[in-house]
């Protein structure tokens, strides 16, 4: 199968998917209790206030028309006013984007690289007290809930040990000078960044030493073992090598599952983003504004997996050489 | 001067039930430029051995002793990092067992072949390439493919890939752990020839392990045949072979059917080799062993030189062996007169074809209308008769399992019939077709696979008469039960009953079933490589288990096989399949003694003959079986065909009757009786 079309194929697929998640996005939101109208509305308002109310917000539309509305008007990134603030919902996510954005960043780089590590480490100390210890914490991170470890640091630094702030994404007000303000945001990352490769990297190292040490037992690793190629060459050149495709995989894989915990970590140290703004807008039931949350994460999590898909490819030559076109 | 010596080692590996003793106080030589061959069934300790002469033992793995010595050096003193550098791969390279996947599958070919070099010796990156090229050139492969993944190169260009990277800092000694194991028989034997002359051309020793005698009988100067970690026989291969003395080496080399020798029995070795966590006392092969007696239970035969010629042998009984020969009794080959009445067929498969809708991609399918497709059997017509075994032999993918299947519509055909006992089975409702299967049963290549290994002997082979709703009472169920172990010779069957698979050695497995397969008193079985996953030992005692129920419950049974020789001795008549179509019918003494088809003359010389004095290689076809998506034009043998002249391009052959029952469909094959490949 060429590239191409293998890549194209992933692409209506992602489209696919998305239409199904918005689908289920506007019926689900319509279907979640309490009537968002009694929100809004003041039930003192006269009757034309109501229907103005109503309309402004389209609500006396037909449920059809409703959702073709949201659908056309989401792939225009309008995502109508917050009930709450009535400031359209798509600035305020803006806003909060970025913060999301660098808690990502910095979890994600920061878990891959611990987890990866330390799996490989493991890998090549098989059977030593390195291995072990790595599996054993590994499989405790992953098996206790995280917010429960997120709890503890905050007990740990917000009361008995006051040394890093445990909440927000800077200070208020923020310091003097582009230096500074930089260092101070990454102060206010550490908890909330730190907490999640704590919670993490357990799933990273052990599917990592997992695949390696399958890698490791694979005749073309004792073939390079007999080939006399050193120790290091092994680890990295040929097993490393070969387990990145489903590695690269994984990063992308998570990145869904990881977005759930962004919501909750982002609660937890009331970092100022995406996650926060979408469980208060649900909270609050706040159509507009948890739907357009919804809608960005959702897109990042269908991008997410279209990445996953074409860095595979791009990984794995036995997908890649199709890429000629012909077969 | 030896190149290597190996004294007395020792090797065993950690368990958590004990150590596993894989190589017992072995000793031998190899010379400059000469070949050892070791031999034995599998578990016997060969490849432990191999791993332990290269120090890659496995993390539970440990010497126990011994020593290895090159130039006066002895390997297993030498510091790790010394060892590394200089003598793996620059003195001693490996092809392992399965090297299909000894290349790393996310690097370049040529590269593996490049870092060889470079990691042991001191040469610019270009030269490196230039000689990786060379090297490729040298085992048959088109340099220009240097960058190609391992996955584009089919089974046999891997394997030859394999070779010219162990050959790449050129090492003294080869050791090629079963390096043909995984191939074809015209695969095989292309590489083994290559081998052969490249081991000539530089001077190369070999030590080649593998369990097929026939492959040590054509290639290897020297022999040792191993058993239960030890060697007991060691001496040249034409001694070892013509006239061997150690009751083991007797009965392996009995064991083999020999292709060119006249048709007669299929022998095996009953048992199989020890656990070598806890070996039997004294000689390791008493409990197999036809002459064994108080002493051999008691005292460790040694090795002693029996000859001027530096046979070693470790039996106590060399003496009797030597007076009376052949002590292993011989099956009895089976009766001319059963031949003659078969004629009457149970099954008439008619324009069977059967093609696979081809995966292509999502854009070209936009672009095509039609659908390309594999064509696995196009188009072919045999009648089997009752009571016979028929073979049907040929390369992997040239539609013999596709066939089976087709014909027991086990995959629906996509045209042609199949007339079982009268009625077109092709036609049934799923309900017909279910009572018929009570008549028609399959045998599957791997015994371990087809049986749940949560269930015991019993449950397994009663379960098609639960399928049927026949099993009856408890009681009817065992008894019928008992009676398939009974045919199969597995008795007393209460013993069988209740074990579980991983409880059974290779062959009883496919003998329990063979029982499922007969539980239901079918008329007919497919066996589809039944013996291809077990050791050539114990082959034989399956193969006489489908001759004897053919003979006397008169069971009629289509053997599907890659493996001519066995096909020869059991079978009453063989059919050649090439690319989806019949090439060749006949009796096994018309399709084996006089082949009429170029592909079938070829397959036949591809066979090793387990005999060292008949060696060499006949015409081997070029290449490998192309691809049947598009398979070639006219006869679809022509771009391989040593015969093929012009009009072999454009007209496809029909199948013709030649003498007595025999058909070939070539258009040369009138002329076949002039060149056909020589008989013993
Ligand atoms: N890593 C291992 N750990 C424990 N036992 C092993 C290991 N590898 C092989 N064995 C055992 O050692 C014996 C010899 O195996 P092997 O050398 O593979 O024999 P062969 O190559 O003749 O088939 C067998 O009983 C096998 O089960
Ligand atoms: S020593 Fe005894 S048991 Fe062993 S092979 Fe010789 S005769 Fe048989
Ligand atoms: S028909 Fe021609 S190409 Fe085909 S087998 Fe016969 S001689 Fe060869
Ligand atoms: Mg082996």
């Amino acid at each position: 199968m060429g590239f191409r079309s293998y890549l194209l194929k992933r692409v209506l697929y992602a489209i696919l998917v998305l239409f199904v998640i918005l689908t289920f996005n506007f019926v689900l939101f319509r279907l979640m209790p309490g009537d968002p109208e009694k929100m809004i509305i003041d039930p003192n308002f006269t009757a034309e206030a109501k229907m103005e109310l109503r309309r402004q917000y389209g609500l006396d539309e037909p449920l059809f028309k409703q959702y073709i509305n949201y659908l056309s008007s989401l792939l225009r990134f309008d995502m109508g006013l917050s009930f709450n603030t009535r400031r359209p919902v798509w600035s305020e996510l803006k806003e909060r984007l970025p913060n999301t954005i660098v808690l990502f960043a910095a979890t994600f780089i920061g878990t891959a690289t611990v987890g990866i590590s330390l799996g490989v480490y493991a890998a090549a100390n098989r059977d030593k007290f390195a291995e072990k210890f790595v599996v054993g914490s590994g499989l405790f991170a992953y098996a206790v809930p995280g917010f429960f470890i997120q709890l503890l640091l905050l007990l740990l630094f917000g009361y008995y040990w006051p040394i890093l702030p445990i909440h927000g994404t800077m200070s208020a007000p923020p310091p003097e000078g582009t230096f500074a303000i930089l260092l101070d945001r990454i102060w206010h990352l550490i908890l909330p960044a730190g907490s999640n490769v704590l919670i993490g990297f357990g799933s990273w190292a052990l599917y990592t030493r997992n695949t390696m040490l399958e890698a490791l037992s694979q005749d073309y690793v004792v073939t390079a073992r007999a080939k006399g190629i050193h120790r290091r060459g092994i680890l990295y050149h040929h097993a490393l090598r070969s387990v990145l495709p489903p590695i690269i995989t994984l990063i992308f894989m998570s990145l869904p599952g990881a977005v759930s915990g962004a919501v909750i970590t982002e609660s937890i140290f009331s970092w100022h983003g995406v996650g926060r703004y979408l469980l208060d807008a649900t909270l609050k039931m706040d159509y507009p504004a948890a739907q357009g949350a919804f809608y960005l994460i959702a897109l990042a999590v269908i991008v997410s997996n279209l990445l996953a898909d074409v860095a595979y490819g791009l990984v794995d030559p036995r997908i890649r050489v199709g890429a000629g076109g012909q077969s | 001067m030896a190149l290597i010596q190996v004294k007395d080692l020792k090797m065993y590996y950690r368990t958590l039930r004990g150590h596993v003793r894989a190589v017992d106080s072995i000793s031998f030589e190899i010379e400059r430029g000469k070949a050892l061959g070791i031999a034995g069934e599998s578990g016997c300790g060969k490849s432990s051995m191999a791993s332990a002469i290269l120090r890659l033992l496995p993390s539970n793995g440990a010497y126990h002793g011994g020593s290895i010595i090159m130039d006066g050096q002895d390997l297993l003193r030498m510091p790790e990092e010394q060892f590394r550098k200089e003598i793996r791969w620059k003195r001693i390279s490996m092809v392992f067992q399965g090297a299909m996947n000894a290349l790393n599958p996310v690097h370049r070919v040529g590269e593996q072949i490049v870092e060889a070099i470079l990691s042991h010796e001191d040469v610019s990156r270009a030269e490196a390439v230039s000689r990786a090229k060379e090297l490729l050139e040298l085992v048959g492969i088109n340099p220009d493919r240097f960058s190609e993944y391992p996955h584009e190169f089919s089974g046999g260009m891997k394997q030859r890939s394999v070779i010219a990277m162990a050959l790449a800092c050129h090492p003294d000694l080869i050791i090629a752990d079963e390096p043909t194991t995984a191939l074809d028989v015209m695969v095989q034997a292309q590489i083994l020839k290559a081998l052969g002359e490249l081991r000539e051309r530089l001077g190369l020793s070999m030590m080649l392990i593998t369990h097929d005698l026939s492959v040590i009988a054509q290639t290897c100067d020297t022999v040792a045949i191993m058993y239960a970690g030890k060697i007991v026989e060691y001496g040249s291969v034409m001694d070892v072979y013509t006239n061997p003395l150690h009751p083991y080496a007797l009965g392996l080399l009995g064991s083999f059917p020999n292709i060119k020798a006249e048709r007669s029995e299929v022998r095996s070795l009953p048992g199989f080799p020890p656990n070598l966590l806890a070996p039997p006392s004294g000689c390791r092969f008493h409990p197999r062993c036809p002459l064994a007696d108080e002493r051999c239970r008691q005292e460790e035969p040694q090795m002693q030189r029996v000859d001027d010629n530096g046979r070693m042998v470790a039996c106590h009984k060399i003496d009797v062996v030597r007076q009376e020969g052949d002590i292993w009794e011989a099956i009895r080959p089976r009766s001319a007169a059963q031949e003659e009445r078969q004629k009457e067929p149970i099954l008439e498969v008619r324009n069977m074809v059967k093609h696979f809708p081809v995966r292509v991609g999502f854009l070209q399918s936009l672009r095509n209308k039609e659908q390309p497709a594999l064509k696995a059997v196009d188009d072919v017509s045999f009648s089997v008769y009752k009571g016979e075994i028929l073979g049907v032999v040929g390369e992997s993918g040239c539609g013999k399992t596709t066939l089976a299947r087709s014909l027991l519509r086990l995959i629906e055909p996509t045209s042609g019939s199949a007339v079982f006992q009268g009625s077109d089975i092709t036609t049934k409702t799923p309900d017909e077709m279910k009572a018929l299967r009570r008549k028609m049963q399959v045998i599957f290549q791997d015994p371990y696979e087809s049986m749940n290994p949560r269930m015991d002997v019993q449950t397994i082979i009663s379960e098609p008469l639960r399928i049927q709703g026949i099993a009856g009472s408890v009681r009817e169920a065992q008894e019928a039960v008992a009676a398939a172990l009974r045919d199969v010779e597995m008795v007393p069957p209460e013993e069988y009953m209740t074990r579980y698979p991983h409880e059974l050695s290779g062959g009883q497995r496919q003998r329990v079933a063979v029982a499922r397969a007969l539980v239901l008193d079918p008329d007919f079985i497919v066996a589809d490589e039944p013996v291809s996953m077990l050791d050539v030992s114990i082959r034989g005692e399956v193969l006489n288990l489908m001759l004897n129920l053919s003979r006397s419950k008169g069971v009629t049974f289509v053997y599907i096989t890659h493996d001519l020789a066995t096909a020869r001795h059991i079978c009453d008549r063989i059919a050649v399949m090439y690319l989806g179509k019949l090439v060749e019918l006949g009796t096994a003494d018309e399709v084996i003694g006089n082949p009429r088809h170029p592909y079938t003359a070829a397959l036949i010389g591809a066979v090793f003959v387990p005999d060292p004095r008949h060696r060499g290689f006949a015409q081997l076809l070029r290449g490998e079986i192309p691809s049947p998506v598009n398979p070639p034009s006219g006869c679809r043998l022509h771009p391989r065909c040593p015969y093929a002249i012009d009009i072999c391009r454009e007209v496809e052959p029909e199948l013709l009757n030649y003498e007595g029952t025999h058909q070939a469909a070539c258009h040369r094959a009138h002329q076949m009786e002039d060149s056909k490949i020589k008989m013993v």
